[in-house]
């Protein structure tokens, strides 16, 4: 039993890291989205300018 | 063929304990290549910049933007096809595949995504020749160097060098919408640079690249006749590099820059020659990124005041 818990912790810990990582992997991709979202809408003001 | 295979299986078992870990934003970034990104993306923003022609500042910066995600998205490919000898290489044992941190077919993902993305913004924002030539820039780095020539002969650096030197003509055409001897020169410049570049550093990690398989000219021909070939191109880079001068894109300080600093790679390639370690060899792939630099840099401050000029026009417009 006390064999088990301590295997627990380690899994645990990992398992928080891993999502730690998943989340910051997740923020990376909204804030690639939306810059990218800005980015095709000031282009394509840009291109309506006529230049 | 089967080292590829042996070498297969050690990058798969590089790091089975972090292979499960998830990759964090870090490691997709170290996929980009960013070091090798920054002189790329220079060489572009100078192909731009000496262009005869205007493009708005905000068009300018997404073709620069462009130019870099591709030739990030290149390298992540690269990345993905190189993983079996990647982790053979100390130098490289450590990036995100061979060290278990990102799933080889997540990098491949990344990169064929990141590649067509920014081909067709470049396309749809600037002009489809700049995303025709991203594209076969990309294309040349993939196939033709990567998968093709890299493992097969010792000219690989040699014509697969030319994936490197796309960036400035690209550049040129994003402003011109055309390619004509202005961009084919800065193109040859890069093209010429790169072997002297590339064989400087192959020369003090001769072991990592025979150890790998790597057919890199010192491992096939020896180092004396590398250290040769890198004079020869030395010498023949100094009236390349004044091309742009003769041409009319650069004045008198760009040409005064070029011969000296073309004169110092020569002495670096004498020096490699002369010397039986490998320390004028690290010197000369430090001063041969520096050289690209600075030449690129002066090409640009050459150009600045009709630049600043042009681009203080459209600021002026939009206000």
């Amino acid at each position: 039993m006390a064999a088990e818990g301590r295997r627990d912790r380690p899994l645990a810990s990992e398992s928080d890291e891993r999502r730690k990582q998943l989340r910051s992997r997740n923020l990376a991709l909204l804030a690639a989205l939306l810059a990218f979202a800005v980015l095709v809408y000031i282009v394509s003001i840009v291109r309506m300018g006529g230049s | 063929m089967s080292d590829t295979a042996i070498d297969m299986t050690a990058a798969e078992t590089a790091a089975p304990g972090r292979a499960r870990a998830e990759a964090g934003v870090g490691d997709y970034v170290a996929l980009l290549k960013p070091r090798v990104m920054s002189l790329v993306v220079f060489s572009g923003y100078a192909g731009m910049a000496v262009a005869p022609g205007e493009l708005h500042p905000v068009l300018a910066a997404v073709a620069v933007l462009c130019i870099a995600v591709s030739a990030g998205a290149a390298g992540a490919i690269n990345m993905w096809y190189d993983r079996d000898i990647d982790a053979v290489m100390s130098r490289t044992r450590n990036r995100p595949i061979p060290a278990g941190r990102v799933e080889p077919e997540s990098a491949l993902a990344f990169g064929v995504f990141l590649s067509a993305a920014s081909v067709m913004m470049m396309g749809l924002a600037v002009n489809w020749l700049a995303a025709g030539l991203l594209l076969l820039a990309c294309l040349f780095y993939v196939f033709v160097y990567t998968i093709w020539l890299k493992r097969r002969t010792p000219q690989n650096i040699v014509i697969g060098g030319a994936a490197g030197a796309f960036p400035p003509m690209i550049g040129w055409a994003a402003v011109t919408g055309e390619v004509s001897i202005g961009s084919i020169a800065l193109f040859l410049l890069i093209f010429m640079w790169t072997p002297p570049h590339f064989w400087a550093l192959a020369l003090y990690r001769r072991g990592d690249y025979a150890a790998a398989g790597v057919p890199m000219l010192p491992v096939v021909a020896g180092e004396a006749s590398t250290k040769r070939q890198m004079l020869l191109y030395t010498l023949l880079l100094l009236p390349v590099a004044l091309a742009p001068c003769f041409l009319g894109l650069a004045g008198i300080v760009y040409g005064a820059a070029a011969v000296v600093l073309g004169l110092l790679f020569v002495l670096c390639a004498v020096r490699v020659l002369r010397e039986t370690g490998y320390k004028s060899a690290k010197q000369m792939f430090a001063f041969s990124v520096l050289y690209l630099f600075l030449l690129f840099a002066l090409l640009v401050v050459d150009r600045a005041p009709g630049l600043l000029g042009t681009w203080g026009l459209h600021l002026g417009g939009a206000a």
